[in-house]
């Protein structure tokens, strides 16, 4: 299961970034997670690694540690979610799509195992 | 209160702030506009006096080959005024690039020739990111109070009163970002990814063009960009992910 397909499920949740753990969780028996009462904003926060205006390797640099943490922890290590959230929030979703495909032919450049 | 935040005929200065960052740049604006007044007041004055005083006069300081004291100022004063400009300057440029505390991302793509936005931050009913595309709206399409060559099909939909980042990058060319009331112009380039952020001050419609020559269609593919209430944004997102 992917990240994509595990969003797909029928509950999700925001992320507090600084320590990871869920602030709000949503399942599909809630009217939607856009209620104005539990709304909360989560995106990915200043990063020191990355503190210029090219944000290129913190996209990158947080899919690739995505995939080696779900290749280590499996994928319902819960902490591997704040990278999901950070190169789904940083990455354009055709760039994804291009790597999720590299991945799968084996000819993505970075090694994940 | 009525806000300029369209182009007007005949408009001679900018476009209203809708943040921080475009009211910086009106200050620094005006600023530098203060040096300009000075220095063009001065200049006007000296050639006016020289003119007045040389004319018709033959041998007036005749024996002048060169005087210290006047090159000393006249290389003094120019580089203490670009300094005084400079220094508000590199202030506003350093702090318009600062991204802190974001409350939302929003990835803007260039394409040849329309944009596209995504808010991956949230996700649909099927977990697909929330993302569609921008087009002009074309001149037969153009309803009484639209603005041609700006109106789009969609726009971009935000939040009043919260730090926005936006990730901005391109598919083919490079294009460019940019929305003058909110003081944001950033290039779209293919393989990069771009940051830049605002904060909204007020709700309102705003609008730019692509600012990097893209191809035949480079104006026809302006950005529009509404900030509405929060209420409003909610509502619109759960809309977007129907």
């Amino acid at each position: 299961m992917s990240g994509t397909e595990a969003a797909a499920n029928s509950t999700y949740s925001f992320r507090d970034h600084t320590t990871g753990k869920p602030t709000t969780t949503y399942s599909s028996a809630m009217s939607s997670p856009f209620d104005i009462k539990t709304f909360k904003f989560d995106t990915p926060q200043f990063d020191p690694r990355f503190p210029h205006v090219n944000q290129t390797k913190h996209c990158a640099q947080n899919y690739v540690d995505y995939h080696k943490c779900v290749a280590v922890k499996g994928e319902d290590f819960e902490p591997c979610q704040i990278f999901w959230k950070t190169f789904t929030s940083l990455c354009p979703v055709d760039w994804v799509e291009r790597w999720d495909d590299q991945r799968e032919a084996g000819k993505f450049p970075v090694k994940i195992e | 209160m009525t806000w300029l935040d369209v182009p007007a005929p005949w408009a001679m200065r900018l476009q209203d702030a809708a943040s921080p960052n475009q009211e910086g740049i009106h200050e620094l604006y005006d600023h530098i506009m203060f040096y300009l007044a000075l220095v063009l007041g001065l200049v006007s004055y000296m050639t006016i006096v020289i003119v007045k005083d040389f004319t018709k006069n033959k041998f007036a300081h005749k024996q002048l080959r060169h005087g210290q004291t006047l090159e000393i100022i006249w290389t003094m004063f120019p580089a203490l005024i670009l300094l005084l400009m400079s220094f508000p300057s590199f202030i506003l440029l350093y702090l318009s690039d600062e991204v802190l505390t974001p409350a939302l991302t929003v990835k803007i793509v260039g394409l040849q020739w329309y944009w596209k936005y995504e808010y991956s931050d949230f996700v649909n009913k099927t977990g697909e990111t929330l993302e569609y595309e921008s087009y002009i709206m074309p001149d037969d399409m153009l309803e009484e109070g639209n603005t041609r060559l700006l109106d789009t099909d969609t726009s971009i939909v935000l939040p009043v009163d919260t730090h926005v980042r936006f990730i901005v990058t391109a598919n083919d060319v490079m294009h460019s970002f940019a929305v003058p009331s909110l003081g944001i112009k950033i290039d779209a380039t293919p393989g990069r990814l771009n940051q830049v952020s605002t904060l909204m001050e007020r709700t309102g419609v705003f609008y730019g063009q692509c600012s990097e020559l893209c191809g035949v269609n480079h104006a026809l593919m302006p950005m529009k960009m509404q900030c509405v209430t929060m209420e409003d944004f909610l509502t619109y997102l759960s809309e977007l992910s129907e």
